[in-house]
């Protein structure tokens, strides 16, 4: 083996290892493009195609006008005062005309405030409104000296407001509700599929709720299935999706308003795609 | 995750043991292969450039005898040429009657022999290059074949024919071809380009000893 050989075998060596690292190097990025984390997205309609506002009411809406400063009366219907009332001489009976038009049941007297305790926790916005009809007289020097009335006859009038709920849950609040609807069957649609390429088949369900989040009813709609080659799965695959369904279905957290909702939760559809989840 | 799975290395280390080792001896046959395509092509760059200049002195030199004394003891295949005839010739004229006819043949004979030799000798390391550019794509086929059967035989034993399944094993298994084939043309290229360049060396050298033999020819004749 002479010197011209020697080179040789150096050239060769370095050669091939500098191929070989090139190739390791090329192939690198691709091997760390994937690992960028995944992050959930929806398309959300911030803004509701259709309507979302109350029901619209019979009842005339309370004077839109900013009350007069001045010795208050108590009647339900009097203006209350606003903004505009630094000297407040008495502004406590009128807050309970709002407990009395949204839940009845709140209004009449203390000892029953704890049996109802459920329904004002699931309004979310109820407990605080409350709090003045249960306190009582004694309280008086404690209370603010702005009064829950503040934004009386503007627009959030209680009188104008029935206690139907809202005609349309909202875009955002519909996103959120699917979202935890989604989240709450995660964990059971990790289950193997009867093959790999069963993962292309998608099955829609019709799921009914109970108001507590239980399950209803729970059918197949549709099993969509391009692959005619896939149709042996197809049943497996309904199976797959209605267990997923009724193994985690008391879902709970979803916002009692919106329950009765046109397109509210007491009724959706749910579309198990193992190619998604 | 298939992208990841291209990579040479990850693709070595799922394949079979046989498939393994084919890839390794394909991979040390291409190192070889290159080691000596260099290691030729750096010679033969020496070898012509000094035999050119060898030969250009030689036949401006006026003395043969101190020409062969000064220059021609080293490795080229011109200055073992030279050798060859100077010793011929110097055996053949040291008795005290010369055979003219038998000196010119024996010194012939020895330059073709020499010429033969020096060729030889220079393209020692091409067939290694012949046989790995031949064998290096069958043994690249067969650790193919072997990773294919194997693969097939893991889809019979899960029982389940998606593409997923299949396409790894193929990968690694063509993956022996590519590295075959990888070994193989810089072989044959380089063989071939050789085989030329060694030809039209041995012309050389063949016409460099006839002129040389003519040389000693008139010499012989002189000294008459």
């Amino acid at each position: 083996m002479d010197r011209a050989e020697r080179t040789g075998f150096g050239v060769a060596f370095v050669g091939h290892a500098a191929i070989l690292a090139a190739l390791i190097w090329l192939g690198r990025p691709n091997s760390e493009a994937p690992q960028t984390k995944a992050f959930e997205v929806s398309f959300v309609d911030e803004v509701g195609l259709t309507s979302a506002a109350p029901m619209p009411t019979q009842q005339p809406a309370a004077a839109a006008t900013a009350p007069e400063a001045g010795p208050v009366d108590d009647s339900a219907a009097a203006p209350a005062p606003a903004e505009a009332a630094p000297p407040v001489p008495d502004p406590r009976p009128v807050p309970e005309q709002p407990a009395l038009t949204r839940q009845p049941r709140t209004r009449p007297e203390p000892p029953r405030q704890q049996p109802t305790r459920p329904i004002t926790r699931q309004t979310r916005s109820e407990p605080k409104q409350t709090r003045p009809s249960e306190s009582g007289t004694g309280e008086r020097s404690r209370r603010p000296l702005i009064g829950d009335d503040i934004l009386k006859g503007i627009g959030d009038d209680r009188q104008s407001r029935s206690n139907a709920p809202p005609a349309e849950v909202p875009g955002a609040a519909r996103a959120s509700i699917n979202a935890a609807i989604r989240r709450a069957l995660i964990p059971c649609e990790r289950q193997p599929l009867p093959a790999p390429e069963a993962g292309a088949i998608k099955v829609n369900v019709r799921v009914q709720l109970n108001r507590d989040g239980s399950l209803a009813d729970a059918t197949v709609t549709r099993v969509i299935n391009d692959d005619p080659g896939l149709r042996n799965y197809e049943r497996r695959m309904r199976d797959l999706a209605l267990s997923i369904v009724r193994g985690c279905t008391p879902i709970r957290g979803l916002p009692a308003e919106y329950y009765d909702a046109p397109r509210g939760w007491r009724q959706f559809t749910y579309q198990f795609d193992p190619r998604q989840s | 995750m298939p992208t990841d799975m291209m990579s040479p290395i990850a693709l070595f280390l799922q394949a079979d043991i046989v498939v393994k080792a084919v890839m390794i001896g394909l991979l040390l046959a291409s190192v070889w292969t290159w080691a000596i395509i260099v290691g030729h092509w750096v010679r033969m760059r020496r070898i012509n450039r000094d035999n050119e200049r060898l030969e250009r002195e030689f036949w401006k030199s006026e003395d043969i005898d101190s020409f062969y004394e000064t220059r021609g003891r080293s490795d080229l295949p011109s200055a073992k040429i030279l050798a060859a005839g100077i010793a011929e010739w110097r055996r053949s004229t040291a008795g005290k009657t010369v055979d003219r006819d038998g000196t010119r043949q024996r010194l012939a004979v020895a330059l073709h022999s020499a010429v033969a030799a020096e060729t030889d000798r220079v393209a020692s390391r091409l067939n290694i290059l012949a046989t790995v550019g031949a064998v290096a794509p069958f043994v690249g086929l067969f650790g193919t074949v072997w990773g294919i059967m194997r693969s097939f035989t893991d889809i019979a034993g899960q029982q389940n024919t998606s593409l997923a399944v299949v396409a790894p094993g193929i990968a690694e298994a063509l993956f022996a071809t590519a590295l075959g084939l990888f070994a193989a043309i810089p072989a044959v290229i380089a063989y071939n380009r050789f085989s030329y360049g060694i030809n039209r060396l041995e012309a050389r050298l063949q016409r460099f000893a006839d002129g040389f033999h003519g040389t000693l020819s008139r010499e012989l004749e002189a000294e008459a």
